[in-house]
């Protein structure tokens, strides 16, 4: 061949190379290897789109054009372009799939704005991106302001949850009666004439509000608001009694309603000035509790203890920069969660900070489900050990009593808690009042003896993605809430979606070594910490003393005692410190032995092979 | 066709006779764990998947592929026993395709036995297997592309040095069209849909979706089209 010749073959070729790849890149499939099927589209979705009556408008925002954008971000572009199509797929002519590329000063743009579609600056950029989908149905119109390919996970959810939105006409209605500031305030607006910028709601009530309406309730309304599709009750403090008298009622008459409960709102006691408790004059709103109601359904709760667990209990970073596990913040596994009840069927994992728990009294003939379980190495904590702050001792004082359930479902005949009619009322005109008490009726109650998991700062960590706030979950919290009140108020659908794929598989084999070591040399700590601070207390004393005779230089004796504090004190931290070291050995040594097996396998296992195969060419010549 | 499957095992077998080739596996296996324990921090991580562990592989390909195939041909052409080997009744492609499939098996044997790894976080916790499988497979396709690259580069040259160097470079180069600081000068030079188009001739980008457990015709179908082109030059370098 002349090299003209080869030098066309080789750029037909190419040719060839680029076509090939670019009809490949047009195929609108592709295989799922993961074992919960992330990538492909669930059966709750597809459900979700067979149920579609009138056509859904999908407008897919994606300013294809620009420059400066990430490879990654447009390979995630491509995938939620061919996310949308299998959607259009599965929907069978239900769904209408727009493609649109806004690009700067066109009337896609305007389009894009007028949508509700966010744009993205993206460093280095020259222009702003546009990369959201907008559904419409008749006149109802949602939109997902901008995709974030670290919520991958969540696509699917995001993506069905948009159609679902546009198919409410009317959205459902959400009773909330809280103490808990997960509603902003209203805002004043002489702050924001100063430049102040009004305080969020709590992620969770932005959960719930993509499908639902939520009514506030205050704690000394005396009915119902009517119409609820659920009632939520987080932490109540001081409800009027007609109100109990109501919730009671509208239980039984089939509104479903999740109560969370809390022994010790962390939230509450961040907010407490630590010496008044001290002094013995409690914090105002730390333990929440509605004895009335939950004694006459037979159901335990007890305000007075918290669940402290030591194998689920959360790795901690205290002030000194140390790791820590406190027993009685629950960082609870896969392994916590019913599998078999929708609302936890999907979860990974939660973040519970002191807990109490629930039980069934014996007798009830209510139906008992446990949601969510400590493991078998859980007891009750008392709750002078964690008010006066020794964190270092809760393991020590931690006694063990087997396995607890910190959430349940409650189904059944529920009788009335009010046997005797409604309270004494001074409104006795209301509709309420004046209506026959139900005596017992079928009800669905969720129950879970904590409500710091409903904050922020339990659920969310906050980023700030191309100067735009956005919120990432750090756990399966807000999944949870969502997912109660969904399956409460009957959207299936979308609860059979959620979660997927935020599938992690840790190492439980560490986990579990954790747990042990910290269990066994939790005592040595505690009783090595209290000495140390002991110590501490009189060092610091004497030399406060010190510094009280001003510039006066410290009297032998006074000089002596110091010097012998100050030595025990660095004893005592070393023997800390080994402690501490102690509590790693196992796990590092684990780490060791993993690195050199790793490390020798292959090299032996082909030395052995190699000298075998030169063996039996030997003797075959 | 009839003669790919002779020369395919004479070469495969001709691996294990030479002890370069133990020390290429030995070398392959130590770098890849050990950058998945001490770079990837993959113990630390706490997470029982192998995603730690398969990130490294673009880069370690990158050196060792060439390493290995770098005397595919040049070798060949520098002994004079290329000559010999077309006096065979034997096609050019037939002893190309041979020599790859060899070479590419080879590899493929390295990749595999790092299989302590998934047993490794078999035993700390409960990996995806699908995910795992899926990584091994891309590893593997991924493989055969740099050596199709690293073959055709070899029949370049008489020397096996200079093979490697270009082969290195110009994998180097396939490495980093993904990459977003590169994808800004192409998009400076090219049309954005053209600068997409070679972004998307990335390695990385094409092996990213096999470690998280989608097997994708589109990157099945680059890393083989990308073998078989470097393939058919590698023939056309080899006619007269």
């Amino acid at each position: 061949m002349k090299p003209s010749a080869k030098l066309t073959a080789a750029a037909l070729l190419f040719v060839g190379l680029v076509l090939i790849n670019y009809l490949a890149s047009q195929l609108p499939f592709r295989a799922d290897a993961t074992a919960e099927n992330i990538y492909t589209l669930s059966p709750g979705t597809k459900s979700l789109l067979s149920k579609i009556e009138e056509p859904v408008v999908l407008d897919f925002y994606y300013s294809r054009n620009a420059e400066g954008v990430r490879i990654d971000y447009k390979n995630y572009a491509a995938r939620v372009e061919e996310m949308l199509r299998q959607y259009e797929r599965a929907a069978r002519g239900k769904l209408v799939l727009n493609l649109i590329n806004p690009e700067p000063d066109t009337p896609e743009e305007e389009a894009a704005t007028r949508a509700g579609i966010q744009p993205q600056v993206f460093p280095g950029a020259m222009s702003q991106i546009y990369f959201g989908l907008s559904a419409t149905q008749a006149d109802l119109q949602e939109a997902l302001p901008a995709f974030n390919p670290r919520r991958e996970q969540f696509l699917e959810y995001d993506l069905s949850q948009l159609i679902y939105s546009v198919q409410v006409f009317e959205k459902r209605r959400l009773g909330l009666i809280t103490s808990l500031p997960l509603q902003a305030p209203p805002f004043n607006p002489m702050m924001q004439q100063m430049g102040q910028r009004p305080p969020p709601d709590q992620f969770v009530i932005g959960e719930w509000q993509r499908t639902f309406e939520i009514v506030p309730i205050e704690a000394t309304a005396t009915e119902l608001p009517a119409n609820l599709d659920v009632l939520v009750i987080a932490h109540p403090q001081g409800l009027s009694p007609e109100l109990e008298y109501a919730i009671d009622q509208a239980l039984l008459g089939g509104t479903p309603v999740l109560l969370a409960l809390d022994p010790s709102s962390e939230h509450f006691k961040r907010q407490t000035n630590p010496q008044q408790m001290m002094m013995g004059g409690g914090a105002p709103n730390l333990s929440s509790d509605l004895p009335d109601l939950l004694n006459a359904y037979g159901i335990t709760y007890v305000s007075g203890s918290i669940t402290g667990d030591l194998e689920y209990g959360a790795q901690v970073q205290t002030g000194a920069g140390q790791i820590a596990t406190f027993p009685h913040w629950l960082q609870l596994p896969v392994e916590a969660f019913n599998t078999e009840v929708l609302p936890t069927a999907q979860l990974n994992t939660m973040v519970l900070i002191e807990t109490g728990h629930l039980a069934l009294a014996t007798g009830s003939d209510l139906e008992f489900t446990p949601l969510i379980q400590t493991s078998t190495q859980a007891g009750d904590i008392p709750p002078a050990v964690l008010q006066f702050g020794m964190s270092n001792n809760i393991a020590g004082e931690l006694s063990l009593s087997g396995q607890q359930t910190l959430a349940a479902m409650v189904t059944g005949t529920f009788p009335t808690a009010f046997p005797d009619g409604p309270p004494e009322s001074e409104n006795v005109g209301s509709e309420l009042a004046r209506a026959p008490t139900v005596e017992s009726g079928q009800g669905t109650l969720v129950i879970i003896a904590d409500t710091d998991w409903l904050m922020d700062d339990y659920s969310v960590r906050r980023v700030n993605l191309f100067g735009m706030q956005a919120a990432e979950p750090i756990n399966d919290n807000l999944a949870f809430a969502s997912n109660v009140v969904e399956y409460l108020a009957g959207s299936q659908d979308l609860i059979s979606i959620r979660t997927k794929g935020s599938s992690q598989h840790p190492f439980t084999v560490v986990r579990e070594m954790e747990a042990a070591a910290q269990q066994r040399y939790q005592e040595q700590l505690a009783a090595l910490e209290s000495r140390l601070s002991e110590v501490q207390a009189q060092l610091s004393q004497l030399q406060s003393q010190v510094g009280d005779n001003g510039m006066l230089v410290a009297s032998p004796e006074v000089a002596a005692s110091i010097a012998e504090y100050q030595t025990q004190e660095a004893e005592m931290r070393r023997e800390r410190r080994d402690i501490r070291r102690a509590l790693r050995e196992d796990i590092d040594a684990l780490k060791q032995r993993l690195v050199f097996t790793n490390l020798l396998a292959a090299p032996l296992l082909l030395a052995g092979f190699g000298l075998w195969l030169n063996r039996t060419r030997r003797r075959r010549h | 066709m009839q003669q790919v499957l002779p020369v395919f095992k004479r070469e495969f077998l001709g691996y294990f006779r030479s002890p370069v080739a133990y020390v290429f596996l030995i070398v392959f296996l130590i770098a890849a764990v050990g950058l998945a324990f001490f770079v990837g921090q993959i113990f630390e991580a706490g997470e029982a998947s192998l995603e730690r562990f398969f990130m490294f592989h673009p880069w370690l390909f990158l050196f060792l592929v060439p390493a290995a195939g770098m005397r595919l041909w040049s070798e060949e052409k520098r002994t004079g026993t290329v000559e010999l080997l077309f006096t065979l009744p034997i096609t050019t492609l037939e002893a190309v395709l041979g020599k790859y499939l060899a070479a590419w098996a080879f590899l493929c044997t390295a990749i595999a036995l790092s299989f302590p790894m998934a047993l490794t976080v078999a035993y700390l916790g409960d990996p995806d297997w699908g995910v795992i499988l899926v990584s091994y497979l891309g590893s593997m396709l991924m493989a055969g592309a740099y050596l199709g690259v690293c073959s055709l580069t070899s029949a370049l040259t008489k020397n096996q040095v200079i093979s490697f160097v270009l082969s290195v470079t110009v994998c180097f180069v396939l490495l980093l069209l993904g990459w977003s600081v590169f994808s800004e000068v192409l998009e400076g030079l090219f049309p954005v849909a053209v600068a997409d188009a070679i972004a998307n001739f990335s390695f990385i980008t094409h092996f990213d979706p096999f470690t998280k457990g989608i097997v994708d015709p589109s990157d099945v179908i680059f890393f083989l089209s990308l073998s078989a082109f470097a393939l058919f030059l590698n023939v056309l370098a080899l006619e007269r």
